[in-house]
């Protein structure tokens, strides 16, 4: 099992690793290319090519003043030519002919066609600085036997190393074009291979990349998406959800808490349940078993008030009146505690056609809303999946309330409107009653809560309570918003994924 | 603590003080190992005599240095130029080559005068200066030690084309009058010898430095037949010209490389004119380059130089060595001394194009690559290439 440091260390680590290789790689293919650059540059480079063609013109035009010199005894004006090309620029040529020769390696046979033309070089420009010598003056023309060596001379051996100079030249020219030509398609070859390599090597080096950043980002988030489905599985009651992490230690060890914090939830809520159903018999048999003494004591203070008016006090009379309305508001409540509990019993999720459901609460209701001039205005309400009997009480609790409450004078309007949500169904029934003040607003969904003055308006205060439960079953909220005098609006919401 | 204990030395301060030690020095060796000023000097005749082969020359070096200076890149050395007067005296060029040396530190000494060159050489080697003659390169100055090199046209070829004219003259008899001098004698003696190899008579008659009158030599030629005159001397011998036309001696005057000097028409009183002499000008060079050099002389001074040989030599000579020069900091290593290093450097000059022509030196330190031709004084101020 790995740790997430290691993990990430390893992932970064072959990046760098990736990087580093394409680093030597681009260097070791930089190094290729400036090779063949160098060669291209050094041994074949035009400047090469330029001084084989001056070599080569140079030597060819000193042939030709030289041979005007011989036989033009009037042609004087050549010689500091023919000196500067002896002097200075043949020898120019020879000595950077050495240089190249010192950068071609030793076997390569145009060695020895360099060494032979510098030999002849030298040999030539010794002649003609020799021709010259003898060359002085007009005079030297007319003397027969000079001028017999001096023509020979020229037109053997000057000939012959100007001719040998001029052809072994040629060839370097040829061989040195052919080797640039060659060089420069090497290089660009180069550069195309390498172009490419490194194409290739990038788009390897980017889907490597790619590989190992998603394997590294999987890894960390499939667990903790398998983590957050899980919170929710147990978020809607599913305890039994378990989660096995077995790639990376830290999630590993998260996952193992994690089930081990939801074996003990759902033993806790286990437990919890059990308590709620034990609550719930003992509020059920407490409620059932206390409407028969409660009954008892309110036949018998009856049958005392009917049959022993007339022997008792008038003082003993308004006590066992006390007795009687007392043991009347107890049953009440108790009655109402009873329906509480039983609240959901016998529930069954079926389509409730929120219209419908209206109209025959309407006709319920239709004694206190005629009493109350009140005015039910509901838009066009869905049909929805719900516990119908307890929707139905759900409505005509807030109905109620809205009605009951209603400001003194002014006939209540009750406003009923829906709202379709993703996930749920949104009522909101407003008023314009008395409203509740705000310190009192989060009272009012308690058990037998009252606001307001038991003589002005009636009731045990668990209609709200009801209210809760009832939204309660159907998963969804239930909130109030509300001023002093100023109305209340309920919101409501109910769950459209209920399970049968 | 065991380190203190022992040696009683705290190692952290010890340290940190070598660090510190370590750094001065670098920065100390970084700051020796650049040379940012080569100090160089030029003596030459800039009054009394040859005032030709010294105003023009300077004022060329001042031009190569100037250009040198405002384009150079920052790595490379300022060049400083020292110019001072030997009036074309060779004590005076031991004077001013002192002079140069304690007041300015000089490594590198242009001179123009053959003699001050052989004067000063052994000093230079000496010293570690290296000696550079812009004008004159001849057998003489090449055996002279290695520090001395000779940038220019060989005094040998350009005189001995005197000799080569006058045996296609067909002329049988020539008087070389010969100023007392290096170079003035080369040229006699280079002209000399090829006309004995050709059988012509000649007679060298040398003249004292100061003389203006030459009616007693000029008589005896004129009485003995000759039939060519050869005037290898300074301006004074314009004084001879003028004398030689007076006894009615109508034989062709030859000269050498100095006739331009406006002094000399001024004593030949014109008698000058029709002398052959060997010279240079642009269209015996690089055309283009020694004229546009000739252009930005005229800018910069007002005028082009009378005798255009002499600046356009000191131009070449100078822009040769700053080419050496500005690769210093590049190519000389610490332990090399600067003369050895600048030496090394000439010596290996195999190509350079100057104004003069193509130039490359040779391992005595002399120069090839400028040849004079033969010139007719045509007027005053004015040469003609001879047509041959």
């Amino acid at each position: 099992m790995i740790k997430i440091r290691t993990k990430l260390l390893l992932g970064f680590g072959m990046l760098i690793f990736i990087l580093i290789l394409h680093t030597i790689l681009g260097q070791l293919t930089i190094n290729k290319t400036t090779e063949s650059y160098n060669i291209l540059t050094k041994k074949t480079a035009p400047d090469v090519v330029k001084l084989l063609c001056d070599f080569r013109m140079e030597s060819r035009e000193l042939f030709l003043l030289v041979s005007n010199r011989v036989v033009d005894k009037k042609n004087r004006e050549n010689l500091n030519r023919i000196r500067q090309i002896t002097d200075v620029n043949l020898p120019y040529y020879i000595s950077n002919l050495t240089l190249l020769k010192q950068s071609l390696i030793v076997s390569d046979s145009r060695n020895i066609i360099i060494d032979s033309i510098v030999k002849n070089s030298s040999k030539y420009i010794e002649l003609v600085k020799e021709l010259n010598t003898v060359l002085l003056t007009p005079k030297d023309y007319n003397d027969t036997v000079k001028m017999e060596k001096i023509n020979d001379i020229k037109n053997t051996k000057i000939l012959m190393y100007s001719t040998e100079i001029d052809n072994r030249l040629s060839f370097l020219q040829i061989e040195f074009n052919k080797e640039f030509r060659n060089s420069f398609n090497n290089l660009s070859g180069v550069l195309k291979n390498n172009s490419r390599f490194i194409l290739w090597a990038n788009l390897l080096f980017i889907c490597l990349g790619l590989i190992i950043t998603y394997k590294n980002i999987r890894d960390i988030i499939k667990p903790i998406k398998e983590l957050l489905s899980s919170v929710k599985k147990i978020k809607d009651g599913d305890y039994n959800n378990k989660i096995s992490l077995n790639k990376i230690y830290e999630f590993s060890t998260l996952g193992n808490s994690f089930n081990n914090m939801s074996n003990i939830l759902q033993k806790k809520f286990n437990e919890v349940e059990l308590k709620n159903q034990e609550l719930e018999q003992f509020v059920y048999i407490a409620s059932h078993d206390l409407q028969e003494p409660l009954r008892t004591v309110n036949s018998f203070s009856d049958m005392l008030i009917k049959g022993y008016s007339a022997k008792l006090d008038t003082t003993a009379m308004t006590y066992i009146q006390f007795i009687s309305q007392a043991s009347t508001r107890m049953s009440l409540l108790v009655r109402n505690l009873l329906d509480y509990s039983c609240l959901g019993k016998n529930r069954e999720l079926t389509l409730v056609n929120c219209n419908e459901m209206l109209k025959s609460l309407e006709i319920d209701l239709s004694v206190l809303i005629n009493n109350n001039n009140a005015k039910i205005n509901a838009e066009n309400l869905p049909e929805i999946l719900a516990y119908k009997t307890e929707l139905r009480l759900l409505f005509q609790n807030l109905i109620n309330n809205a009605i009951k409450f209603h400001k003194p004078g002014i006939p209540p309007i009750v406003k009923i409107k829906a709202k379709e949500h993703i996930h749920f169904w949104e009522f909101i029934i407003s008023d314009n009653g008395i409203g509740i003040p705000k310190d009192k607003k989060d009272k009012i969904f308690g058990m037998f809560q009252k606001l307001n003055d038991k003589s002005q308006f009636e009731g045990t205060g668990i209609g709200l309570a009801h209210c809760a439960k009832i939204i309660e079953m159907h998963k969804g909220t239930i909130k109030v918003d509300s001023e002093l005098n100023n109305g209340s609006t309920f919101s409501i919401t109910i769950a459209k994924n209920l399970k049968k | 603590m065991l380190f203190k204990k022992i040696f009683n030395i705290n190692l952290t301060k010890t340290v940190l003080r070598l660090c510190l030690l370590f750094i001065c020095l670098s920065i100390c060796s970084a700051c020796q190992s650049d040379v940012k000023v080569i100090n160089i000097g030029y003596i030459g005749p800039l009054t009394k005599r040859a005032t030709d082969l010294g105003i023009g020359p300077a004022n060329a070096l001042k031009i190569a240095v100037e250009e040198y200076n405002r384009n150079k890149k920052p790595e490379e050395p300022v060049v400083n130029l020292f110019i001072e007067d030997d009036q074309w005296e060779k004590d005076n060029a031991i004077i001013t080559y002192e002079k140069l040396r304690r007041e300015q530190d000089i490594n590198i000494i242009f001179i123009s005068n053959s003699e001050g060159t052989i004067a000063i050489s052994d000093k230079a080697l000496e010293d570690g200066v290296i000696l550079v003659n812009p004008l004159n390169n001849d057998a003489l100055l090449s055996k002279l030690n290695s520090n001395t090199f000779k940038i220019a046209k060989s005094t040998e070829q350009a005189n001995s084309l005197i000799a080569i004219r006058i045996i296609e003259l067909g002329l049988k008899k020539v008087a070389i009058m010969n100023y007392p001098n290096d170079f003035m004698t080369i040229a006699s003696t280079s002209c000399k010898k090829l006309l004995d190899k050709n059988g012509i008579k000649n007679k060298i008659v040398t003249i004292n430095k100061e003389a203006t009158d030459f009616e007693k030599e000029l008589k005896s030629f004129k009485k003995e037949g000759y039939d060519a005159y050869v005037f290898f001397g300074y301006k004074n011998f314009g004084f001879a010209m003028k004398q030689a036309r007076e006894l009615g001696i109508t034989a062709p005057f030859f000269g050498s490389t100095v006739l331009l000097d406006p002094a000399y028409y001024e004593n030949s009183q014109g008698t000058i004119v029709g002398t052959e002499c060997t010279f240079f000008t642009p269209a015996d060079g690089n055309w283009v380059l020694a004229n546009e050099f000739l252009d930005t002389y005229k800018l910069t001074y007002g005028e082009k130089p009378f005798s255009v040989w002499p600046p356009l030599q000191a131009y070449d000579a100078m822009n040769l060595v700053l080419n050496e020069v500005k690769t210093i900091n590049d190519t000389k290593n610490s332990d090399q001394y600067f003369d050895e290093w600048l030496r090394q450097r000439l010596n290996n000059v195999k190509f350079f194009q100057g104004t003069c022509g193509n130039i490359s030196i040779g391992k005595n330190g002399a120069s090839k690559g400028i040849y004079f031709s033969l010139y007719n004084y045509e007027s005053k101020g004015s040469l003609i290439k001879v047509k041959r």
